[in-house]
């Protein structure tokens, strides 16, 4: 079953709101801020990062309400709130909304774990609010406790892969009719722990000085599925969730653009042949759930109708999309496990 | 809530400090030999107790395989544990669409300290974190040790993720995007957890007190328990039955506090209704609730004041008392157990439950007492206001 795509919200370096993110999308890269090929590691210091501010928070939630809700969870708070007023649901969810969110950290990257691990255990004196917001599903506790999501809920931890996970299992929901609508989404906050994976994720050592391709990011996006109708026929659609290993065999059907997260697409099973590739990691930067961005940015090339100015120079210019467009947005895990989400009209 | 197509669990295992594996956990806590819970070995000093699986009890590591956290070695003992009930040569599974859904808390951290700690002799400061998250990740972990090539995920819903990891996996058989689902869940002890209950004031001084009038806390535990899932067409083709069928489940979120149920348990009662309606149920069909009965004041006053109300005269009780709350696997722990005492026809004595608080309507069993049908529910009550809730049935009675 595919599923419709109701709205989106995300939250991200590029700023806050799809806006921001489509403004983003429409400047030309510039030279130093991109890799000069797909692929290829080109100048960008290690130490370079893409920080979200979510200071727009602060007028939608009472300040009492938030005043214990650290930044990990702020983000995906706010990404999520975006997503239901693009939605225009704003003012009123449906009774059984479902909330999944996923994450390839947690918040703990960012709490408790970093502590030295030659620590004594008794050196741990745990103030209640950081243990509880150092617990794993604390980002879908306070986005369900604060915007009044009752119906089915679960938080999801699988690294690189939790994006389409978590997007499979909104489709399972809507399917066995579980739910008429998922609230689904991503969060990942920068953290020494973050940027370390980081670093070893593109191949280069911790802090050294050595250059990457993309700079190391963290945020938010949210999007609000429903079952397909013909009141939201207009709407994008979620088409496919891939997801297999390198060297199984699989069948894709091949997107008329791939957006292309990290590493040469043919690593893929050589099976994704795309006609034409894109990227914008260079807006957001590289973090475990940094797929979900790119879902918000494939929607965003579905309403521009073309490319935009993707950081990929064969593409730059952003050509016109073909007429029944598919967007493939794929991630390449570290582990040899890939994911693929097909969105389209 | 549509009605939903049974799923066949075809093999169980488990590992907690009740016991090595299934039945022997079965045979105590139906003998009432319940383990007192102790301090944890591993935190001098500390004074809270905790219900630790014994290191005997775990099976030796394949040599050479250091990278194995304890809480991927507890999952991994279950899931040996399950497939061999279920007959399934894990040789086999490479040539199926095999899935893996476990729910956890611990095995989720990126911890430098409980990795350091538990990989002796291996300095995890030279791990990436990327290195680091998945040698703990146990979804992972367990689908590259049988060298599965189906989805995997690990579920983090705080102390309900064992129980929504078997209801998702039920989804992945139906769905047909697997054969078969190793799901569960699993947790070890680890310190953050320790003092973070105790900083939210939720963990008793003494053995925990499920419905008690005395009732002062929980006491945290570890453990594992995985379930084969598999599809009617593969257990057709093996010329095998069900053990038993997942019926049911149902999920839904308080949208109250972070840390406290609703006091009239309103997402409680959405899972409950949404997993009755998929397993075409009635209240008046439940043998027995397993209830989450962590022993804590306001959970279980919470919890006998909703069975009172949705499932009046039901027997419930809470096995805490015999393995402690082992968070993310508590879901998957206590469901085995339900399917266990479904085959038994009978259920065990709530642990610790002594006097009868007077303020609560409806109290569990001191005794292991017989019950009457088929059909049976769990149920568990996490962090966040998750609720999630398990159907099963079996064919018959003991």
């Amino acid at each position: 079953m595919k599923a419709c795509i109701r709205g989106a919200g995300a939250v991200g370096g590029f700023g806050c709101g799809l806006a921001s993110l489509e403004a983003a999308m429409r400047k030309r890269p510039s030279p130093d801020s991109v890799p000069a090929a797909a692929g290829s590691h080109a100048p960008l210091h290690a130490a370079q990062t893409l920080t979200a501010e979510t200071d727009l928070l602060d007028p939608l939630i009472p300040p009492r309400a938030l005043r214990r809700v650290d930044h990990y969870a702020r983000m995906a708070l706010l990404a999520s709130h975006m997503a239901l007023e693009d939605a225009r649901m704003g003012n009123g969810l449906p009774e059984n909304t479902g909330l999944i969110v996923a994450t390839g950290m947690g918040p703990t990257a960012n709490t408790l774990d970093l502590q030295p691990a030659d620590a004594a255990a008794t050196d741990l004196a745990l103030s209640p609010i950081l243990f509880s917001n150092s617990v794993q599903n604390a980002a879908a506790a306070y986005i369900s406790m604060l915007l009044k999501i009752r119906g089915p809920i679960v938080s999801i931890n699988q690294y690189e892969m939790a994006v389409p996970l978590a997007l499979q299992t909104a489709i399972d929901w809507l399917e066995e009719g579980r739910t008429e609508t998922v609230l689904v989404g991503s969060v990942d906050c920068l953290s020494k722990a973050l940027h370390e994976a980081t670093l070893s994720g593109q191949g280069s050592e911790n802090g050294a000085g050595r250059r990457l391709a993309y700079p190391i990011g963290e945020g938010s996006a949210f999007f609000v599925l429903t079952r397909p109708s013909a009141q939201g026929s207009q709407c994008p659609f979620v088409h496919h969730v891939l997801l297999g290993r390198t060297g199984r065999t699989v069948e894709i059907p091949v997107p008329a653009t791939v957006i292309l997260h990290n590493g040469p697409i043919e690593n893929a099973d050589g099976a994704v042949r795309p006609r034409m590739h894109a990227n914008f990691t260079h807006l957001y930067g590289v973090f475990p759930t940094s797929m979900g961005m790119d879902v918000a940015a494939a929607l965003l090339l579905l309403r521009a109708d073309r490319l935009l100015n993707t950081a990929v120079p064969q593409f730059a210019g952003g050509p016109a999309l073909n007429a029944h467009p598919r967007i493939g947005c794929l991630k390449q895990g570290e582990t040899g496990d890939w994911g693929m989400v097909v969105v389209g009209k | 809530m549509n009605r939903q197509r049974p799923i066949s669990v075809s093999g169980i295992g488990c590992i907690c400090a009740a016991g090595k594996s299934l039945p022997d956990c079965v045979e105590a806590i139906f003998s009432d030999r319940a383990p007192a819970p102790a301090p944890p070995r591993a935190l001098p000093g500390a004074l809270h107790p905790v219900f630790e699986v014994p290191d005997r009890f775990l099976p030796a590591l394949d040599s050479p395989n250091p990278a194995m956290v304890r809480a991927v070695r507890l999952a991994l003992a279950a899931a040996n544990e399950a497939l061999m009930d279920a007959g399934l040569d894990p040789e086999a599974l490479r040539h199926k669409r095999v899935g893996v859904v476990i729910g956890t808390n611990v095995g989720s951290g990126v911890s430098n300290r409980a990795i350091q700690r538990e990989l002796g002799g291996i300095d995890c400061s030279r791990m990436s974190p990327a290195e680091r998250f998945l040698t703990i990740n146990p979804a992972y972990r367990i689908a590259r040790h049988f060298g599965l090539s189906g989805p995997h995920v690990t579920v983090v819903n705080a102390c309900s993720a064992g129980g929504d990891a078997i209801g998702l996996a039920g989804a992945w058989i139906r769905s047909g995007r697997c054969d078969v689902v190793i799901a569960g869940g699993t947790d070890a002890l680890y310190e953050v957890t320790y003092y973070g209950f105790i900083a939210l004031l939720n963990s008793d001084t003494g053995a925990c007190k499920p419905f008690d009038l005395h009732r002062n806390g929980l006491n945290l535990g570890e453990g594992a328990a995985m379930m084969i899932l598999e599809s009617e067409a593969i257990l057709a083709s093996r010329g095998k039955k069900a053990r038993a069928l997942l019926a049911g489940y149902g999920t839904a979120a308080d949208a109250y506090h972070l840390t406290a149920p609703h006091p009239e348990g309103s997402g409680l009662n959405v899972a409950v209704q949404d997993a009755l309606a998929a397993a075409g149920a009635r209240p008046a069909d439940i043998a027995f609730v397993n209830a989450h009965g962590t022993g804590t004041r306001e959970n279980d006053r919470v919890e006998s004041f909703f069975l009172h109300r949705v499932f009046p005269g039901a027997p419930f009780g809470s096995t805490k008392g015999f393995t402690g709350h082992t968070l993310g696997a508590a879901g998957a722990i206590e469901a085995a157990f339900t399917i266990a005492s479904l085959e038994r026809g009978r259920m065990p004595a709530t642990a610790g439950f002594d006097r009868p608080d007077p303020d609560l309507p409806a109290h569990p069993s001191g005794e292991p007492s017989k019950i009457r049908g088929t059909t049976a529910l769990t149920q568990t009550l996490a962090f966040g206001g998750n609720n999630s809730v398990l159907v099963f049935t079996t064919e018959s009675g003991a």
